[in-house]
């Protein structure tokens, strides 16, 4: 066998190997993915698919939360529900389904071949599986990241946990803390909550720092209403405990707090895999990444890296992307990852979802002359608001209207519950700079609102459009509304209320 | 950087009994008086001031923002909504920690909730119109057309260069026996509703009908859908296939090429409704309540004095630049007829606007994505399988999920569920089907001329999909190609997994469809 020469060995079948190999074969390439595990990488096991699910199955506990006993929901009482029953049904359904899911797609209809088992790198032509020797004329990379555990005693207590141990929780912990305020941590508050579970989220420098300020603003209000605690500029120095997590002790401007828990959640990172390309003689950065160029290639002519394991964005499209990439200039084409599309994001704060792409309010403001703001809703929403109890004359309450936020804001008029979108234009030029929201159904928007910011998107393109109404984000039709101003000066009244330099407690 | 703006808080009240008015007495004369402040209207006033230009808007109702939020768009996509969390609560019951729900609900506290949410969406408009984008209006009033400079308002005059009608439609009642009874409601007299109907029979499968009859399926009613013509014949014969077969499996039941006859009741009271079968054999079922949904019908008898032409539809005939047959007098909105869409209300207005103030712009309604709605969201753009074979794209390559082999062995026919591979498609809301019953999440769809690799089509079963549809669109109308589209960056796990599905194949030189 050891003379059957693949154009490459693809050392990794996740987002990044799977669909690099796939799109070598498409282009006519004779790939071969080496892998232990499953096709389809960590996403469907503990991470994008996983997450997805759980987000999905907090999102509607909460709801069902706050609509027991209103309208037609029965009163329903949700003092038993229970995280590790819901990540029982993903062990037992969920991960087999996928796992033949990405199985039938890759080897069935795609025809790739795969050697199952744990590969060993002889030389950058040869790979070893379960005693076979394959060759290939490239190497691509692909061996993902891990959890990145922070340099504190404790972390090998029972019950610290990382993203990989969420689907196997057997019971639920009566108090999390969770350590580091990413988008990882922020998600898991946000999903361990709706569970009854006591959730405290413990940040050394800022939460969500790349996000608008009022989407950040937003999440907080919402995670302070529903009792989840959020401390930044907070250094966790030990976790506690006699075999079995007890509690997180950490410090804040000199003074020692401690934090009883019964279970921690470690997010304080991704580290690249990139261990096994060290013998290989390719050079690793500071966060433990392999270099490659933007063309997906190491230091090392005919080895390529691809995934997370070519360090960040950790994401999930410039994973497959670099395999795409990688695979383009294996066979002969050259190609390069677009940096000038602007790379979106998104994070599960059920029972809302937050998407984000280009630049912040922030940002914008110090990079503009003046900026134009759409945003709804604007100005203050009363306090303290009964659910169900309409407040005259209080015109903000009923937006934005999306996806499963419809019934949330009638029934919750004034609580701000049903999500916030904004949009910001340079009004000299007319164009998008970026586009934010906090709702539910507006992520499928933003995957090619990013293409259009890339090609200069302006305000009058976008009334041109043909919205679908009821739409999740409203920017055509709020962009519309003031499209005709030839100097374009906004909304009349756009207004702000608070200050996002203090939205937290330090400490 | 400039410091954010400080909070001014709008708590101005208005008095929705009386006539309010909201106008510069001083102007002599307006570019537009646009009678009618729904949609089209509201949109045109708003892109008519922004452009600068002076304008008066009139409605009768004591709102703006017209039908919309009293009986349309944000009304329909409540009930909508609530028969999606019905009908997880039946389908999940029992599963994880849902709790067993199999009651049947009550559907007046519904209603109640919509009747006092619309005032806020109501507020929120008149708000924006008047404090953010500085509208002049009058609401609670009739306006009259003196001739096509003047209008009549509570018997004052008003002067303008132009007159623009957008005063929308009405639903369509078909001539028939017994559609005055007790118990025959429409999208418009629905909020009257005073009793719990048990038994319904909806008319006309259109995309309100079909919407209603999913709700009041999900609250747990028999219900009965009916159409003269076949179901949803504008869909992906896939897609529709599988809608339909969702909206059965829900316990719909469906009559296709069945057209209502007669309504009959006793005291004036529905209880019956008869209709003929395909084969055209008459038979009834019991109903206790009936929704007609046959669609709307334009409101162009107010323009009737001017002369305009008025069309077999009763909508106002206006070429591409919303000029009806006689100079200066504009129409916009459902009043000029299909496609009665949210979109080319609006732009119809803004297209109005802009003619007024002497810019040339067209309304161009040749393509645009759609939706309709059961308890999923139904989305789609450009043509359908069957669409682009009969357009002479021979050779086409179609992306879809779940993919069409996967009931085939090495599946039994009769395994489980969760041991089929069919948890795809996959994303917000149809993932709890996804992993607890598979069949139920969602059907997907993008087809490519094989030769070009543009983009021709683009459908969608699911949820949360079509805030893409608006943009992508765009992009096929632009002529994207699987190459272009595979660049993107998705936002995984993305309700519509058209970049992903397209990159896994879009290396190939020649597209070959891969089943």
């Amino acid at each position: 066998m050891a003379n059957e020469e693949y154009d490459a060995i693809w050392f990794g079948g996740g987002a990044s190997g799977r669909f690099g190999s796939a799109f070598h074969k498409a282009l006519g390439g004779r790939p071969l993915i080496v892998e232990k595990h499953g096709l389809g990488g960590e996403c469907h096991v503990c991470r994008c698919a996983f997450e997805n699910y759980v987000a999905d199955q907090a999102s509607m506990a909460e709801m069902l939360r706050l609509y027991s006993g209103l309208a037609w929901y029965p009163k329903i009482d949700l003092s038993n529900i229970s995280m590790a029953k819901v990540v029982e049904v993903y062990r037992n359904v969920g991960q087999p389904a996928f796992h033949d899911a990405m199985s039938h797609q890759s080897e069935k209809q795609l025809q790739l071949e795969v050697a199952w088992g744990k590969g060993v790198i002889i030389d950058k032509n040869t790979v070893e599986v379960n005693g076979k020797l394959y060759k290939g004329k490239n190497l691509v990379i692909g061996t993902g990241s891990r959890p990145t555990i922070p340099d504190i005693p404790g972390t090998d207590l029972e019950n610290v946990w990382t993203y990989r141990d969420h689907p196997y929780i057997e019971k639920d912990p009566k108090k999390l803390v969770i350590i580091g305020g990413g988008k990882i941590g922020i998600g898991k508050a946000a999903m361990f909550a709706p569970f009854n579970i006591d959730v405290t989220v413990l940040e050394k420098y800022t939460c969500l720092p790349k996000w608008d300020w009022e989407i950040r603003n937003y999440i907080f209000e919402d995670f302070k209403r529903r009792g989840i605690k959020v401390y930044e500029g907070i250094d966790v120095k030990q976790i506690k405990g006699d075999g079995k997590v007890e509690a997180v002790v950490a410090e804040t401007n000199g003074d020692v707090m401690e934090f009883p828990c019964d279970a921690v959640i470690l997010s304080v990172g991704l580290t690249p895999n990139s261990e096994l390309a060290v013998p290989l003689g390719i050079k690793i950065g500071k966060e433990n990444e392999i270099i490659i160029d933007k063309g997906c290639r190491t230091n090392v002519p005919g080895i390529y890296a691809v995934g997370d394991v070519a360090g960040p964005p950790y994401f999930m499209a410039i994973a497959r992307k670099r395999g795409m990439v990688a695979a383009k200039n294996m066979m002969g084409e050259e190609a390069v990852m677009d940096e000038t599309l602007p790379l979106p994001d998104h994070i599960y704060v059920p029972p809302l979802e937050a998407t984000t792409v280009g630049l912040t309010e922030e940002e914008a403001r110090k990079q503009y002359d003046d900026v134009v703001v759409i945003r709804v809703p604007w100005g203050d929403r009363p306090k303290d608001t009964e659910p169900l109890k309409y407040i005259p004359h209080f015109e903000n309450q009923g937006l934005p209207v999306c996806g499963r936020m419809h019934s949330l804001n009638l029934f919750f008029y004034g609580e701000n519950r049903n999500g916030l979108v904004k949009a910001i234009v340079d009004p000299a030029s007319r164009k998008y700079v970026g586009f934010h929201s906090v709702g539910d159904g507006a992520k499928t928007g933003f995957q090619y609102l990013s293409y259009l910011l890339k090609i200069g998107w302006t305000v009058d393109q976008m009334a041109e459009l043909h919205e679908i109404f009821l739409n999740a984000e409203h920017f055509v039709q709020l962009s519309r509304l003031i499209a005709g101003q030839k100097e374009l000066t906004g909304y009349g009244a756009q207004t702000v209320t608070e200050d996002y330099t203090k939205l937290f407690p330090k400490g | 950087m400039k410091g954010i703006p400080k909070p001014t808080i709008y708590k101005k009240p208005y008095d929705r009994r009386k006539t309010y008015e909201n106008y510069d007495a001083s102007i002599k004369e307006y570019d537009a008086i646009w009678i009618g402040g729904g949609p089209a209207g509201r949109f045109g006033s708003s892109f008519m001031k922004a452009m600068g230009g002076k304008q008066l808007t009139i409605d009768t109702d004591d709102h703006l923002g017209g039908k919309c939020p009293k009986e349309g768009a944000a009304v329909t996509m409540l009930y909508y909504d609530n028969a999606v969390e019905l009908d997880f609560h039946r389908q999940f019951q029992g599963i994880c920690w849902w709790p067993e729900f199999n009651e049947k609900v009550e559907i007046l506290p519904i209603i109640r909730l919509v009747d006092e949410g619309l005032e806020n969406v109501q507020d929120f408009m008149f708000h924006q119109s008047k404090e953010e984008i500085g509208l002049e209006f009058i609401l609670n009033e009739e306006a009259k057309i003196i001739d096509p400079h003047t209008v009549e308002v509570n018997s004052k005059q008003f002067k303008a260069k132009n007159i623009v009608i957008g005063t929308g439609s009405r639903p369509h009642m078909p001539d028939m026996q017994g559609i005055d009874y007790y118990g025959v409601y429409n999208y418009h007299t629905f909020r009257s509703l005073d009793y719990e109907p048990e038994k319904v029979a909806v008319i006309g499968a259109s995309r309100t009908g079909s919407l209603y009859a999913s709700f009041f399926r999900a609250c747990g009613c028999e219900t009965h859908l009916f159409d003269k013509l076949p179901f949803y014949t504008y869909l992906d014969k896939e897609i529709r296939e599988y809608v339909v077969q969702n909206m059965m499996q829900r316990g719909l039941n469906l009559h296709e090429e069945a057209e209502v006859v007669a309504i009959s009741g006793s005291r004036g009271k529905v209880n019956t409704v008869t209709y003929k079968t395909k084969e055209g054999k008459e038979e009834s079922i019991g109903a206790d309540f009936v929704f007609v949904a046959t669609g709307a019908v334009p409101n162009s008898e107010i323009a009737e004095p001017l002369g305009v032409k008025i069309g077999p539809d009763n909508e106002i005939v206006v070429n591409s630049r919303m000029q009806t047959s006689v100079p200066g007098v504009y129409a916009i909105g459902d009043l000029i007829g299909k496609p009665h869409e949210m979109w080319k209300a609006r732009k119809s207005g803004m297209v109005a606007a802009q003619n007024i103030l002497g810019q040339d712009k067209e309304l161009k309604v040749d393509f645009y994505p759609q939706q309709m709605h059961t308890t999923y969201e139904i989305v789609w753009v450009g043509d359908t399988e069957e669409e682009a074979r009969k357009k002479g794209h021979n050779k086409l390559f179609i992306v879809r999920i779940p993919n069409r082999n996967y009931d085939k062995p090495p599946y039994p026919p009769d395994a489980p569920m969760p041991l089929r591979p069919q948890s795809l498609p996959i994303a917000e809301r149809s993932t709890l089907f996804a992993y607890m019953i598979p069949p139920l999440s969602g059907y997907q769809k993008i087809i490519y001329d094989g030769d070009t690799r543009r983009i021709l089509g683009a459908h969608h079963v699911g949820y949360g999909a079509k805030d893409a549809f608006q943009y992508l669109a765009y992009l096929i109308e632009k002529g994207f190609t699987i190459d272009e589209l595979v660049n993107l960056n998705e936002l995984f796990l993305n309700p519509d997994h058209y970049i992903q599905l397209s990159r896994l194949r879009a290396g190939m030189k020649d597209l070959v469809d891969l089943g």
